[in-house]
């Protein structure tokens, strides 16, 4: 999705023929909102689903970082082999000694561990390994400098609509305010479609 | 109806002139973002396409090779023979027509080739150890808007499978291109347009164009109905789901 093909649509929705005309918004601007949009739709549902395989286990090791553009885990595997997601009430029921638990083969992990940005896994593995995940992750910077985004060319005009509903919103006059909600439950139409096809998120 | 004639039909009706070029642009906008809404809320538009299969890989990102992916109705190993290319049309977005050069060499015919739809979990309670297998896949999932995987890994290269797939539509670029959908189902291009065009100014304008925006997302609800109803007996793995409208449809 090239955010920066949807501008020109964009900008004769808010009555300019180019962005140089753009009153009282700049194009910096419609690219935040189109940002914040787009980053908050990769948190509210499973949109953008990546497959990582590069972390390296070492052995005696529990805790792992996750990748940085990590929201949420849905899967794990070490070595190809499945292990189960748990938290850390889990673990303590299992195990109240899950802390120096022995090295062993890997059965859990849990992401509530240490904050949010680990992975821990339980036991520590007693040789060096892959972990897999699948995650969700964050959307990535949508700026006049990096337009284009990995998401289905429909989030083009999601986010369209989205910025068009905050452009509006900061005249503040009632008539562009009754625009402004047009904008967005038309973009409402969209988010049920989203939700029925990749599923509530964070 | 061409572009030129939904274009016309709608700005005739906000008294705006047709031969504009600046509401010409602006109308050609609305239609086509009428258009991508319709299509992807139906998910009337289908294609269908050989991929190949990446020895040692189960899990593959589509929209990279794929930019009008929308989500997977049925997955079956492609019982083709034929090595190299297969000289199958296929649309891209932007008026290409390209041919399907994932080809690669021919392998066994399988008598089971449809792929059952699996989550990760279904597959993971079947095989822990799934992610290791390896050979012909035999089930299939989709998570997220393109992520794509099998429950084994092909151990060799030419294993293809037969992809149908929602598909997003083709832009309308000139006068006389014709939208994908079907011919009754244009008029509410015409409404879409005409409430977009309106949303812009707000006010009265975009009130009394409300009943038109209804009118469109009635013809979705319609149209979804139907395409859901089909892909339940094409035996599609389609998501089943209401579209709610606030207020009347």
């Amino acid at each position: 999705m090239d955010f920066s093909q949807l501008v020109p649509w964009i900008c004769a929705s808010l009555n300019c023929t180019t962005p140089d005309q753009l009153d009282p918004w700049t194009l910096n601007e419609l690219y935040t909102y189109a940002e914040e949009k787009l980053r908050s739709a990769s948190r509210r549902w499973l949109l953008i689903l990546k497959y990582d395989a590069t972390t390296a286990l070492a052995a005696g090791q529990g805790f792992y970082d996750l990748p940085d553009d990590h929201v949420g885990s849905i899967f794990a595997a070490v070595n190809g082999v499945v292990i189960r997601a748990t938290t850390v009430a889990q673990l303590e029921a299992f195990d109240d000694d899950w802390l120096d638990a022995a090295n062993g083969t890997p059965l859990r992990w849990t992401e509530n561990a240490l904050g949010l940005i680990m992975i821990r896994l339980y036991p520590p593995p007693a040789a060096a390994g892959a972990l897999a995940l699948v995650y969700q992750a964050a959307s990535q910077d949508l700026n006049t400098a990096s337009p284009v985004a990995t998401a289905p060319a429909i989030m083009g005009d999601y986010l369209s609509l989205r910025v068009l509903e905050q452009a509006r919103l900061r005249q503040g006059d009632a008539q562009m305010l009754d625009a402004s909600k047009a904008f967005g439950s038309m973009a409402g139409v969209l988010e049920q479609a989203f939700s029925a096809y990749y599923g509530e998120g964070e | 109806m061409t572009l030129s004639d939904i274009r016309t039909r709608a700005l005739t009706r906000i008294e705006e002139d047709p031969d504009d070029p600046a509401w010409q642009f602006a109308a050609t906008a609305a239609i086509n973002e009428g258009l991508r809404i319709f299509v992807y809320l139906t998910l009337c538009l289908e294609n269908e396409r050989e991929f190949a299969l990446t020895p040692g890989t189960q899990f593959y990102n589509m929209l990279p090779a794929w930019p009008d992916w929308i989500l997977p109705l049925r997955v079956r190993i492609s019982n083709s023979t034929a090595a190299s290319y297969q000289a199958r049309f296929n649309q891209q977005p932007g008026n290409l027509a390209q041919f399907n050069n994932q080809g690669a060499a021919p392998i066994p015919i399988t008598a089971t080739p449809k792929l059952r739809p699996q989550n990760l979990y279904e597959m993971a309670s079947l095989d822990p150890n799934f992610l290791n297998n390896a050979g012909i896949p035999t089930r299939y999932g989709s998570i997220g808007c393109d992520l794509f995987y099998v429950n084994s890994n092909p151990g060799q290269a030419g294993i293809k499978l037969q992809v149908t797939y929602a598909r997003m539509c083709l832009p309308l670029v000139q006068d006389t291109d014709v939208p994908e959908i079907l011919e009754p189902d244009h008029p509410s291009l015409v409404s879409y347009a005409i409430a977009r065009l309106r949303a812009n100014e707000g006010g009265l304008e975009l009130s009394n164009a409300a009943p038109l925006l209804a009118e469109y997302l009635a013809c979705v609800k319609a149209r979804k109905a139907i395409v859901q109803t089909r892909g339940i007996e094409q035996g599609y793995n389609i998501p089943v789901w209401e579209l709610k409208v606030k207020g009347k449809p």
